[in-house]
């Protein structure tokens, strides 16, 4: 993957889920009960996501085309 | 702990599943043929003219779909659009009432007969164009029409959509009608139509959470099933409206179909 996908995929990731939790904390409060909780759920959505990002294979360009005809892609 | 409350602990979770299936099925995937295709082309190479053109063309009036027939077409631009407009509505409703809320944005005024109008309205849009889907599921279930039906994301969007209408009917069934209630069209002619078994106290609660976990789990399943389409015909399309990618694409698959195979004499 070039490293301008890969700076999109990380940055696009994390900057949606900071928003979630700015604009949670915005209803629920800051330093409240529900507030950790929510900043718990963008942690473990976190974790979840740099697992996800380093553990996925790179497919070759067959499985990634045939990705695409069976989704209707293009 | 309110019913807000659960939903926001739960959506950055949502969300960052719907990130996961993003990346393993169409980001690591894109990659490879971005790959293929030459990389990027610089921002001043871009042909913006033909990149309008295929947005408009995929994105706005669908015309690939368009040349399938009338009514494949006329599901897909009811259920993209319905879709959009209830989700930018849906955003300004939790912005204007919920975070910034103000005199005309208050119960029953203006400002808010404004967005049950837009919800109701995008959201009857949505529901026709389901409808429509289902019953093209079930037409043409077995034959080749069928190649395009994505009955489970039909199923699911539509338990969305039915329960927003039941939790906003029984809302309006709540309290006492007044005439402006009538703009929320359908919630409204539902909570109408309802109002015979209110209160609706704790079934309320039940189905507006049911509403929103369903329709938070809807978008996390975005990523990884055929309504993974939203996000990637568009951009299929975009990409290949620049011809420096196309021709690129074409020149590479060239190279490897005439390069010796092994084993090959």
């Amino acid at each position: 993957m070039s490293p301008a996908l890969r700076r999109f995929a990380w940055w696009s990731f994390f900057v949606t889920e900071a928003g979630l939790v700015a604009a949670a904390s915005a209803y629920v409060g800051v330093a409240t009960r529900d507030f950790w909780l929510v900043l718990a759920s963008a942690v473990v959505a976190a974790i979840a996501y740099v697992v996800a990002v380093l553990r996925t294979p790179a497919p070759d360009l067959g499985e990634a085309t045939a990705a695409s005809r069976r989704w209707f892609w293009f | 702990m309110t019913r807000m409350a659960v939903f926001w602990i739960l959506i950055p979770l949502f969300i960052g599943v719907l990130f996961i299936g993003l990346y393993r099925n169409l980001l690591a995937k894109l990659a490879v043929i971005f790959g293929a295709s030459g990389r990027f082309i610089p921002w001043g190479d871009v042909d913006a003219a033909a990149l309008g053109q295929a947005y408009a063309d995929e994105v706005v009036f669908q015309r690939r779909i368009r040349l399938r027939g009338r009514v494949p077409w006329t599901r897909h631009i009811l259920i993209s659009w319905g879709f959009s407009v209830l989700f930018v509505f849906d955003i300004l409703t939790a912005l204007l009432t919920k975070y910034l809320p103000s005199e005309p944005f208050l119960d029953g005024n203006v400002g808010w007969l404004f967005l049950k109008f837009g919800l109701n309205l995008s959201g009857m849009v949505l529901l026709v164009g389901l409808l429509i889907a289902l019953a093209r599921s079930v037409t043409t279930a077995g034959t080749e029409q069928a190649r395009f039906n994505d009955m489970p994301g039909t199923v699911f969007l539509l338990l969305v959509v039915v329960t927003g209408f039941v939790a906003q009917g029984m809302r309006f069934a709540n309290v006492p009608p007044q005439p402006g209630y009538g703009w929320a069209l359908l919630g409204s002619w539902m909570g109408e139509a309802m109002r015979a078994g209110a209160p609706y106290a704790g079934s309320h609660a039940f189905v507006w959470v049911t509403h929103a976990l369903l329709a938070s789990a809807f978008l996390a399943y975005l990523g990884w099933s055929r309504m993974i389409h939203v996000f990637a015909a568009p951009l299929g399309r975009i990409f290949y409206s620049q011809v420096a990618l196309r021709e690129a694409k074409v020149r590479t698959v060239m190279e490897g179909l005439l390069k010796p195979r092994a084993g090959s004499r």
